[in-house]
């Protein structure tokens, strides 16, 4: 009855360094840690901590974070944003939304995405490792401590191929990945942990680009959920679209007007309206058009209208969870809104009337999910037993069958880790090989499934049809992937597959890839943090020296002297062997300096805008 | 909750007797013993279950041996948490729902429904289920809400009965030996509720939304 597991396994891990949560999200990224006290506490970046998750290769540099994001108007088909919307994706997947992006692609093999960014092809893997690598630095610079374990939060809708690019990430950046967590139960247990109220939660998150609904039960500090729906492809960003199709209908517009760099800058401007109209009644928006600059208003009400059908598309996903859980909206004891953007009002308002209660704000809906994820990195490397997780997987699993039908074989909502187990014959006398396709997905046949990939089982002895039998087996770890062996019974012949996607990257692509991060790795540690804080101390003092002397006018008096002061006890720093003193005042010279960085910015985007040349342009940032 | 087998633990070599999994000497997580999910949760075979103290026990029992206790543990303890952990899961999926919990205690004792489109279901059962199938598609194609939830009652209730007669049939004769004709009776019933279980399903899946509010 058990179903035995063999094979290799990994290492257990040792809690040597950090270990801590990163919430990787579509917009930006945030990473925790807990204290002496088992209390999770963010931890912030130069400019706070909210980590733009956006990746620049400009200049034969990596960029990420606010500096790439600076980028991003200049150099909009090298910076990639929102990355995580082609995580685990194929480029026949996301090709319904790419009028909208400005990238330019490889065509790649297996259909894997590569963007083609500063003269280099890059998967969304490495693009998305190279944001966790700067996350880890951050965290290592800040805490004085190498990083070894992660926690990476990844959307409950999340389907194989997703959570296996994601961990593949977390690799490739040089963090041992713990586990793979959900986002809304990482939210559940920043709220829930330092409560006694038990019973049932709604999480709804509705962030950049994806969307959950998870239901939760909490009891005695565990936490259950009892189901999880979603859409893995839905959030601000199309909020984003629907305001600027909008105000682009308004002007006698539309996207395909636009270049990579308006479009970029429109996109910008139409996220920042949103934002606004959280507070105001309308706002104007202003759009450079090939034909030049047209400003136009757009009301909160025109704008609740585009976003209105968006909303109830997870109100629907609402009622099915429910339906999945057996339970009635009544039951619901708490509502909590996670992700950006329940910032908005319409939001707010649409899942109150739907749930029947105000939902709770009180937990930071941009920071809820990365706490969760280091109460949970402290669990599991520090052995706390007060807590316990119970999750389920979100998509049903299953094979192929004849006629491309598809037979489930672990039904969504499962509780993880989740085992199971079919026999399957041979349908034709002295059949000796069978073929089995995995699937993912609710649908019943296997062309409206996703295919998570193929495998054979050979060797099969000749007997006549139906009486070969071959057992699957369906392992789902607590990440939530998937390994599947199959086994025929009279021989105890085995095969089996780690299911890698047909479009996701082989083991050996991440493999090469590690190695070729691997050059970072070596060195002591507290001399490589020194090293690292000394380069990027010397790189900022040499960016602001060319800045002073190109940008004089640009400076209010008295201030080219305040910020030199600052510059030069930065230089005195860089000398000493402080890395700490060093990082201090690189955020100290940050602060003094960014009303003159800002000016620098606003020009120079207006100048890009204005079809200046970009060489030009490019020696002025600096 | 000793176990049943008493081979010496794995780690240290000892045959100490075990308790709750563990062995008593080196503390170190035991494979799960051989049985049924009635004996690995330490409960009588029967129909009539207390699910709230199911899905307690479910919950004391994950505590111990989920996963996430034994991530710093050794490989061998942690895939041992993985299979207890699965069968865990596989104890509240499949005790925790009447039908699977009969099909379990049944198949326990030699009877299994007959598969779909095999001679062995009864000609007018299979009558039966084709008109229902029929109507139920029908209520889809012509939209008519209120058909369709009548349909999920009667059908439900018929299901509920079966299963709580059968249910009982089973627990009141457990302990004796089932005559051809009894097991005859019940792979019969074992059809049915097999059949209604299905039509359920696809009812959930094609008119669910029926019965949400709001």
């Amino acid at each position: 009855m058990p179903i035995e597991i063999s094979g290799p396994s990994p290492p257990p891990p040792k809690p040597r360094g950090l270990a801590i949560g990163i919430d990787l999200g579509t917009t930006n990224s945030v990473a925790a840690r807990t204290d002496g006290r088992h209390q999770p506490m963010v931890i912030g970046g130069p400019r706070g901590a909210l980590i733009p998750s956006v990746v620049a290769y400009v200049n034969g540099e990596i960029r990420v974070g606010a500096d790439a994001y600076a980028a991003a108007a200049l150099h909009p088909s090298d910076t990639i944003v929102s990355v995580k919307r082609f995580m685990g994706r194929g480029l026949e997947d996301v090709r319904g939304e790419l009028a909208h992006l400005p990238y330019q692609f490889n065509p790649g093999s297996g259909g894997v995405i590569r963007f083609r960014a500063g003269g280099r092809e890059v998967t969304p893997v490495e693009v998305s490792a190279a944001i966790l690598k700067s996350i880890k630095d951050m965290v290592e610079q800040r805490e004085g401590q190498p990083v070894e374990d992660v926690v990476i939060t990844v959307p409950a809708y999340f389907d194989d191929a997703q959570r296996q690019a994601t961990r593949d990430a977390g690799r490739l950046a040089g963090m041992n990945v713990l586990r793979l967590l959900n986002e809304p139960t990482a939210a559940a247990l920043a709220f829930g942990i330092n409560r006694d109220r038990d019973g049932v939660i709604a999480v709804y998150d509705l962030g950049g680009g994806t969307f959950d609904i998870s239901l939760l039960r909490l009891a005695g500090g565990v936490f259950e959920v009892l189901s999880t729906g979603g859409d893995s492809h839905l959030g601000g960003d199309d909020f984003d679209r629907a305001l600027l199709d909008l105000a682009l209908q308004k002007a006698g517009a539309s996207v395909g007007d636009l270049n990579p760099a308006r479009l970029r800058a429109a996109l910008s401007a139409a996220r920042k309206a949103k934002e606004e109209l959280s507070a105001a009644s309308s706002v104007t928006l202003t759009l450079h058009l090939p034909g030049g600059q047209r400003q136009t208003d757009v009301t909160r009400e025109e704008l609740e209208q585009a976003i209105r059908p968006l909303i109830e598309r997870t109100l629907q996903a609402c009622r099915q969870a429910l339906r999945d859980a057996g339970i009635k909206k009544t039951e619901v004891l708490e509502v909590l809104l996670v992700g950006g953007s329940t910032r908005s009002p319409l939001v707010k308002q649409m899942v109150a009337g739907f749930f029947g209660r105000q939902p709770h704000d009180e937990v930071d809906p941009d920071l809820a999910v990365a706490l969760g994820a280091a109460i949970q990195a402290d669990t599991l490397t520090r052995g706390r037993e007060d807590v316990l997780l119970l999750d389920v997987c979100p998509l049903s699993l299953g094979l192929e069958t004849m006629g491309g039908v598809v037979e489930k074989v672990i039904h969504r909502n499962s509780r993880l880790p989740a085992g199971a187990r079919q026999t399957f014959t041979t349908y034709a006398d002295n059949q000796t090989g069978m073929d089995f396709h995995v699937l993912q997905g609710e649908r019943e046949t296997a062309a409206a499934c996703r295919s998570l990939g193929r495998f054979k089982l050979s060797g099969i002895p000749p007997l006549p049809a139906g009486m070969a039998r071959v057992e699957v087996t369906f392992l789902l770890d607590a990440d939530g992937i998937l390994l599947v062996t199959a086994r025929e019974t009279s021989t105890g012949k085995e095969a089996g597959i780690e299911v890698k996607p047909s479009w996701g990257l082989t083991d050996e692509e991440v493999e090469r890839m590690l190695q070729e991060s691997m050059d970072h790795a070596e060195g002591d540690f507290t001399e490589r943090l020194i090293r690292e804080a000394r380069v990027e101390g010397e790189r900022i003092l040499a960016a602001l020296d060319r800045a002073l002397r190109e940008d004089r006018a640009l400076l209010a008096p008295g201030e080219a002297e305040r910020i030199q002061a600052v510059a030069d006890r930065l230089g005195q720093a860089i000398a000493g062997d402080s890395q700490r003193a060093i990082r201090d005042l690189i955020e100290e010279l940050d602060r003094v300096s960014a009303p003159f960085a800002q000016r620098r910015m606003n020009r120079s985007i207006s100048q890009a805008l204005e079809g200046r040349r970009a060489d030009q342009i490019v020696r002025q940032m600096g | 909750m000793a176990s049943t087998a008493q081979s010496p633990c794995w780690n240290c070599g000892r045959g100490d007797p075990r308790q709750d999994f563990f062995c008593a000497v080196c503390g170190a997580l035991q494979p799960p013993p051989d049985g049924s999910l009635f004996v690995y949760l330490g409960l009588p075979a029967a129909y009539a279950l207390d699910i709230a103290h199911l899905r307690q026990l479910i919950r004391e029992r994950s505590r111990l041996l989920h996963p996430d206790r034994f991530a710093a543990k050794s490989p061998r303890e942690r895939r041992l948490s993985l299979e207890h952990s699965m069968l865990l899961n596989e104890a509240g999926r499949v005790l925790g729902d009447p039908f699977r919990r009969l099909s379990l205690l049944l198949k326990m004792r030699g009877v299994e429904a007959a598969e779909s489109g095999s001679a062995g279901i009864p000609p007018a059962l299979l009558m039966e289920m084709m008109e229902l199938r029929e109507e139920l598609a029908d209520a889809i194609q012509d939209n008519q809400p209120g058909r369709l939830l009548e349909l999920d009652r009667a059908m439900r209730q018929r299901m509920d009965r079966l299963l709580a007669d059968t249910g009982a049939w089973t627990d009141a004769n457990w302990t004796r030996e089932w005559s051809a004709e009894e097991k005859d009776r019940l792979r019969r019933s074992l059809t049915e509720l097999k059949f209604c279980d299905s039509y359920l399903h696809e009812w959930d899946q094609r008119a669910g939304h029926l019965k949400d509010e709001g």
